[in-house]
């Protein structure tokens, strides 16, 4: 399968398969239904490695949707005037504002290294706060030993949880309360008084990287499905192979196809006046 | 630093926990017991709970009556007598005892220690009937507490708004009444059913219901006792109270 490497805003690098219309079909399915854990779950699926914190998960996605899906979004402002968003501009403030926020939570032999949250979804609270623990490591005299809590599965985190103290809670709320105060939140429309268009900004901790994310990959089903039908009848010729292309690369195809039946009927009108 | 297997990591976890205790006088034993201090799992649940409106409120009493019986290295049966002078020291020895209310700063090392026993009289009688009450176990208050939950999910949101104090109500009452008698029959509550001790409190007088529910609010009243400060500032133990902010 095709896929393109990535360099993330955390200096990570990722290979991103393409986003074929089948599994698009299947974002489309949870965006219209607003149901966010499972967008989240098909993410993971595709795209994510465990270890990914939101930032990198966030450019991801924005870069996933630009290349597979469209690079713009279009929005129309309180003038009623159309206004056409580079997706690439959000791209470019996450790589410029993202800083290492990493920290050592320390409680008596016990070292929590803790840093920004591991996941793009969080169904409960506690999930943020316990998304921000990279790593925990047990020094004595003797022995110091570690665990990369990406690494682990729900149930051992659990259990790794019920055996620290609380004290380690309290310093990784404060850790978390900091964190949201300093991390920028990221623009996403520069306000334009001359056109009405007010500045939207999304918050990088928490949910809203999500509600932002099914903003830009919803789309119509009707409209989904009416291009397959087109796609299909006129393209394709009931090849089947929708499925298999990207959104943007049907896009590209029906535009071609429009252009050459526009050409048709210029040659066949230039005829008839001959 | 190196590598080794989840097993080995917790073993390593739980050996520096043992020393993790500490010993507190619980007021319906004689002895005093050890506690492990709360963890970041009992921590983040409670947390969680304060994101979950009426729900949120009981499930925080069930956590903490979790935390009580797991933490206790003993088997004992607690009461809900022990809850408030264990959590108390619990808090303090485990994230230290500041803590602020209404924008003031408090000590829980300020706090009276209860001397004094609940020593309410425990029976009523209306009409002939006789109710026995008693202060529940932490075990009976956790029990009814999950029925009460599981109540809640069956109420739709518009239902909640009005049904949620009835029914935390009903629930609070049945966990006070230890036995009803009418002429010779005794409906021991503790061999019947939630479904059962409703229908049977739902059926009480009003005037019982009232004289029932006085007993809670004396009860309440004697646990506040050692959760107020000299100003008359309450120390609530709810889904806030492992904050310090």
């Amino acid at each position: 399968m095709f896929n393109i490497e990535l360099d993330l805003p955390s200096g990570k690098k990722i290979r991103i398969p393409e986003l074929c219309n089948r599994d698009y079909l299947v974002i489309i399915k949870f965006c219209e239904n607003k149901d966010y854990y499972g967008l989240d779950n098909i993410f993971n699926k595709l795209f994510f490695t465990t270890d990914l914190d939101i930032i990198d998960r966030f450019f991801i996605l924005i870069y996933v949707r630009m290349v597979f899906v469209g690079g713009e979004l279009s929005l129309t402002s309180s003038k009623d005037i159309n206004v056409k968003m580079k997706l690439g501009n959000i791209l470019d403030n996450l790589i410029a504002n993202y800083a290492d926020r990493e920290r050592q939570i320390t409680h008596n032999n016990i070292h929590v290294c803790v840093g920004i949250p591991v996941g793009s979804y969080f169904n409960t609270i506690d999930q943020l706060y316990i998304s921000a623990i990279k790593s925990v490591q047990l020094i004595s005299d003797d022995r110091s030993v570690k665990v990369d809590f990406s690494t682990l599965t729900n149930e051992e985190k659990e259990e790794v949880l019920s055996q620290l103290p609380s004290e380690i809670f309290v310093k990784l709320q404060t850790y978390i309360t900091e964190l949201t105060n300093s991390v920028i939140d990221i623009t996403l429309i520069e306000q334009n008084d001359a056109i009405g268009l007010t500045e939207a900004k999304v918050s990088i901790l928490g949910n809203s990287i999500m509600y932002f994310i099914c903003t830009i990959y919803s789309y119509d089903l009707i409209a989904f499905y009416e291009t397959l039908y087109h796609y299909n009848h006129f393209v394709s010729n009931g090849s089947g192979d929708f499925f298999e292309l990207t959104f943007n690369e049907v896009t590209l195809m029906l535009n071609m196809h429009a252009e050459r039946i526009k050409k048709e009927n210029e040659e066949a009108r230039k005829r008839e006046y001959k | 630093m190196s590598d080794i297997n989840f097993k080995d990591f917790i073993q390593d976890l739980e050996s520096i926990n043992k020393t993790n205790n500490i010993s507190i006088k619980v007021p319906t034993s004689s002895k005093n017991l050890k506690f492990k201090l709360i963890s970041v799992a009992q921590h983040k649940e409670l947390l969680k709970s304060a994101f979950e409106g009426y729900e949120g409120v009981i499930r925080s009493n069930v956590i903490f009556n979790d935390i009580i019986t797991s933490s206790c290295e003993s088997e004992y049966e607690f009461s809900l007598l022990d809850r408030a002078p264990i959590l108390l020291k619990l808090r303090e020895a485990s994230i230290g005892g500041d803590v602020t209310i209404n924008n003031e700063k408090y000590n829980i090392a300020d706090l009276a220690e209860q001397t004094d026993k609940f020593d309410e009289q425990n029976v009523r009688e209306y009409n002939g009937i006789e109710v026995v009450l008693k202060v529940p176990t932490l075990a009976r208050d956790t029990k009814v507490s999950e029925k009460v939950i599981s109540e809640f999910h069956k109420l739709s949101d518009a239902d909640k708004e009005t049904e949620s104090i009835n029914l935390v109500l009903s629930y609070e009452i049945i966990k006070f009444i230890e036995s009803v008698k009418l002429n010779d029959s005794i409906f021991a509550f503790d061999e019947y059913n939630l479904y059962e001790c409703k229908k049977l409190v739902d059926a009480l007088p009003l005037k019982l219901n009232n004289m029932i529910i006085e007993f809670i609010t004396s009860f309440r009243d004697h646990e506040n006792g050692s959760l107020t400060f000299n100003d008359g500032t309450i120390l609530e133990i709810d889904a806030s109270f492992l904050s310090s902010e």
